[in-house]
């Protein structure tokens, strides 16, 4: 099966800082991948490469088929991304924030609006779409980002930890709706430092532990290898393991 | 770049900023309010003081005594004259006995009319030294009294002997009531020593105007218009471009660093748009709003001038100014926006670019606030001195002096400063790290590693450009003293061919494709060297008639095509009038600048190289001429894929027109130097030899780097 986002080798390096050193990492259709690791791991430098609003240090990223370094356009058209600290204009409607991505991504007007429509009806938004961003709850704006990363129906899903900040019932649906989109045949990519999130939506998870790939696999796989019950028991394994290893390097 | 994401990041942005009050009220509430504001009420608030004051009688202590003078000031109703009134008893007893001095006159002041210690050079704000002055200070400082009068002793006297009285007017010029009482005392002292000095003449028989000798009067040839322009000339850049900048900057805060609080810049750089782009939207509407705040003042200054103050008897603004100054507004918001959207970049959140931003304005107003200073005036000087030559510029719209060079050099500097401010906004904005939230330093904005066979881009090629015009135009104004030989070569070679040489090895471009350094074929040297004979006499006949050069400038070509005033050796002309600027302005202009240029159009390429080969010969008469060349040229090199190619029009262009100037050639037996315009046949003939050479060069089959085969 031809990934839908394939990385290799990705390194990030701010000055003194390497903040991502040696990813690796591919993502199908029909499936949605954990990205997973505390904070600091590395999970939003690597996103940010794969969305390609980052430039690697090293490595490579090819989106169905392209290398986003080449044609950075083209692959971003494939990408819908969603973070979970992204605000909206403060000043417009959510009709309007979606009307104005969809010109930037090239929709033509009438697609467009028919577009937003079933959006707004999907996403239950009908009731807050003509209402100034700034007046909205955390998860009316949560709907409002997701609709502005479907819009131009991507085929690769890319989501910065997007229930954080949310009550139960707004991150249910934002679950329910990124379940949603793996039905459609998208290949979802779902960064989360929270564990019990990615043991129920993922299908494969990749561990990142400063900067670093510590391992990857089913949940099941990756349970076994590490003979623990949860994945906050087999993450905190991990790190303990690395520490050890760090400890015991000559200096 | 590609104008649809432009307009709509534009369109969005202009939305959501007039959405927000706090911007409507600083784009457009503010204009229009302060100006019918300040003025009618500064107006008001004069008159009703003068009225006040020309209703009051003025208080007036005398001390001292001579009859006659008190008598002839008490005939007026305007002032009340209280003799000896507060002064210290010791004071008294001083001036009764003859004790106290009148001052000693100074030596200049023997010949005015009246002396008053008061108005000499140096004496006004200093504090009186002697008891009687610190006397009159604390009567004048009570307000019992408007002013002193003082008549020192033995005045009297003298006046009975027809010698010379001393009289000493105090007082306070800050306050109004003692200003007009000084005022009111003058002319009635002025009147008395008139009719004094008429009653000696009579008394010693001697003609009328014995003691006057000579009348002196000065009168002003500025209108009315001129003060009024003069006035608002020295006070108005100052408002006119705080207000414009201060609408910009709120915008740039809330379009960048607001973008970045919100984490919403991240969103965009998602979608397919490049960074670019984003710059140019968002520069666009700081730059928009800014415009709109510069119009709203120039709209209401107009108003106010127009009809509130012709209501109160003040001459109005010509409409002429108003448009002046809104064109030099259009620069100056341009630098302005620019320079703001950059600085608010490198921001970390909206509250540090607010603290940037103020700091920035500032910076940008402290020079702008030097330039109403008296004397400061534009010139070749400040023409290219940023920001102060369009604050200069607007100034001289509002005295009604400019003239169209000094225009058109500001107007270049303006441009050039605006072109490197853009610039800097989109290598900012060229930055990830920086977008993305983390505050940006100088080191991260400086030139990185060089890519080894990299190509100049557009930026890289304007701004040096915009660099070297202004350094090149100070550096020839530097070398105005020296001799012609040595302000040409330098300049040439110091100025055009040397930063070219720098940033070529800096930047490691390939020399080969970058100057399009390939041998030409015979046909397209044959066709190079008609369009350098004919180019020079085409293009002459074609502009002159349009616009003439003044007499000056004819004769500074003159003096420059013989490298002075008296001709220097043909060869030496030749080298340095052909061969050098064929060698450095062409290696400057269609080697680097059209190299940067290509991934544009070739039209365009060639068009705004030639632009910019116009603006550097620093002068409106000659623009248009350079540009028709630049053309030719930038097609010359483009077409025939070798910048050798252009050198020889370039030389023998240069060349021929140094020769005729050198040996006095005529035409028609009129010497070249005096031919006013190149007659339409010669025009004609020139264009046709023009054309056939054009036609001969041609395109190269496969040249690497070749603008034609090689665009990108």
């Amino acid at each position: 099966m031809t990934a839908m986002l394939f990385a290799q080798g990705l390194r990030k390096q701010f000055a003194s800082v390497t903040a991502v050193d040696g990813v690796s990492l591919e993502v199908h259709a029909d499936e949605i991948v954990g990205l997973l690791g505390p904070n600091g791991a590395g999970k939003t430098t690597t996103l940010r490469m794969l969305t390609g609003i980052l430039t690697p240090t090293a490595g490579s990223i090819v989106v169905r088929g392209l290398d986003v370094r080449e044609r950075p356009l083209e692959t971003k058209r494939s990408i819908g991304f969603l973070s979970g600290d992204t605000q909206l204009y403060q000043r417009l409607t959510p009709r309007e924030v979606l009307r104005y991505f969809g010109r930037l991504y090239g929709l033509a007007r009438d697609f467009l609006e028919q577009r937003i429509g079933t959006l707004l009806t999907e996403l239950e938004m009908t009731s807050f779409a003509d209402r100034p961003c700034r007046t909205l709850s955390s998860g009316q704006k949560q709907r409002a980002n997701i609709a502005r990363a479907l819009l131009h129906q991507p085929e690769v899903l890319m989501l910065d930890e997007p229930t954080a900040a949310l009550d139960v019932v707004s991150g249910h649906f934002i679950h329910e709706a990124i379940a949603r989109e793996r039905a459609a045949g998208r290949a979802v990519l779902f960064s989360t430092h929270i564990m019990s999130e990615a043991e129920r939506l993922c299908d494969r998870i990749y561990l990142l532990h400063e900067g670093r790939i510590a391992d990857h696999g089913t949940l099941t796989e990756l349970l076994a290898r590490a003979d623990c019950d949860n994945l906050t028991d087999a993450f905190l394994n991990y790190a303990r393991a690395s520490q050890a290893a760090a400890s015991s390097q000559p200096h | 770049m590609r104008p649809h994401a432009v307009w709509t990041i534009f369109r969005k942005e202009i939305t959501e900023a007039l959405r927000d009050r706090l911007t409507l009220i600083v784009m457009l509430g503010l204009p229009i309010l302060i100006y019918p504001l300040v003025v009618t009420l500064l107006a008001r608030i004069q008159k009703s003081q003068e009225a006040t004051e020309d209703q009051r009688v003025s208080q007036v202590a005398v001390w001292g005594e001579a009859d006659s003078l008190t008598g002839f000031l008490g005939r007026t109703n305007t002032l009340n004259l209280e003799m000896w009134k507060d002064i210290p008893e010791e004071l008294r007893r001083a001036f009764e006995s003859g004790e106290v001095k009148a001052p000693v006159p100074a030596e200049d002041a023997a010949d005015s009319e009246l002396w008053f210690p008061e108005e000499e050079p140096g004496a006004a704000g200093r504090e009186p030294k002697d008891k009687v002055g610190a006397a009159a200070r604390s009567l004048l400082e009570t307000k019992e009294a408007d002013a002193v009068l003082v008549v020192w002793p033995g005045t009297a006297e003298a006046l009975e002997r027809s010698e010379l009285g001393r009289v000493t007017v105090y007082y306070d010029p800050v306050r109004p009531a003692s200003e007009k009482a000084w005022m009111r005392l003058r002319e009635q002292l002025a009147l008395y020593r008139s009719e004094l000095v008429e009653r000696r003449q009579e008394r010693f028989n001697l003609p009328s105007g014995f003691a006057k000798a000579l009348e002196i009067r000065a009168q002003s040839v500025a209108t009315a218009g001129k003060m009024f322009g003069h006035t608002l000339g020295r006070l108005l850049p100052l408002l006119l471009i705080m207000l414009s900048a201060t609408g910009a900057l709120y915008a740039a805060v809330d379009l960048v660093a607001g973008e970045k609080d919100r984490a919403t810049m991240q969103t965009l750089l998602c979608a397919p748009v490049l960074p670019l782009e984003i710059v140019a939207g968002k520069f666009l509407t700081v730059w928009a709003i800014s415009l709109v705040s510069a119009l709203a003042n120039v709209v209401s200054l107009g108003f106010t001038f127009t009809r509130v103050a012709a209501s109160i008897n003040l001459p109005g603004v010509q409409f002429g100014a108003l448009l002046g100054v809104l064109g030099s507004l259009m620069l100056l918001t341009c630098t302005v926006a620019a320079a703001f959207i950059g600085v608010a970049a490198l921001a970390r959140d909206a509250k540090d670019a607010g603290n940037f931003l103020s700091a920035t304005l500032t910076l940008l107003i402290v020079p702008v606030a030097a330039s109403i200073m008296p004397g400061v005036e534009l010139s070749v000087w400040t023409a290219f001195v940023p920001l102060v030559n369009l604050s200069l510029l607007i100034k001289s719209f509002f005295l009604e002096e400019l003239t169209l060079n000094l225009f058109f050099l500001t107007t270049v500097a303006a441009f050039a400063y605006a072109m490197l401010a853009l610039l800097f906004a989109s290598r900012v904005f060229g930055k990830e790290e920086i977008l993305l939230g983390g505050a940006g330093t100088v080191r991260q904005l400086l030139p990185g590693q060089a890519r080894a066979a990299g190509q100049p881009t557009p930026g890289l090629v304007l701004g040096l450009f915009a660099i070297v015009l202004v350094t090149a135009f100070y550096g020839s104004l530097l070398l105005e003293g020296r001799s012609m030989l040595v302000s040409i070569l330098t300049v040439q070679y110091g100025f055009f061919l040397v930063p070219v040489v720098v940033v070529t090895l800096l930047k490691r471009f390939p020399v080969k494709t970058t100057f399009m350094l390939q041998r030409p074929d015979w046909r397209s040297v044959a066709g190079s060297i008609l369009v350098g004979i004919s180019g020079g006499t085409a293009v002459a006949g074609l502009t002159l008639r349009l616009m003439p050069p003044p007499d000056s400038l004819v004769e500074g070509l003159r003096e420059a095509l013989l490298l002075g005033k008296e001709p220097a050796p043909l060869a030496l002309v030749l080298l340095v009038l052909a061969v050098t600027p064929a060698l450095c302005e062409e290696v400057f202009f269609r080697g680097l600048t059209l190299a940067g240029l290509r991934r544009l159009k070739p039209w365009l390429a060639i068009g705004l190289s030639a632009l910019l080969f116009a603006v550097a010969h620093a002068s409106i008469y000659r623009l248009l001429p350079t540009l028709l060349l630049g053309i030719a040229l930038g097609y010359v090199a483009w077409r025939s894929g070798s910048i050798f190619c252009s050198m020889i029009v370039h030389a023998v262009n240069n060349g021929l027109i140094a020769t005729l100037v050198h040996t006095n050639a005529t035409i028609g037996g009129v010497s070249i130097a005096e031919v006013q315009f190149v007659p339409w046949v010669v025009t004609a003939g020139a264009l046709a030899v023009m054309a056939v050479g054009l036609l001969l060069i041609r395109a190269p089959k496969q040249l690497l780097g070749h603008p034609a085969t090689n665009p990108a």
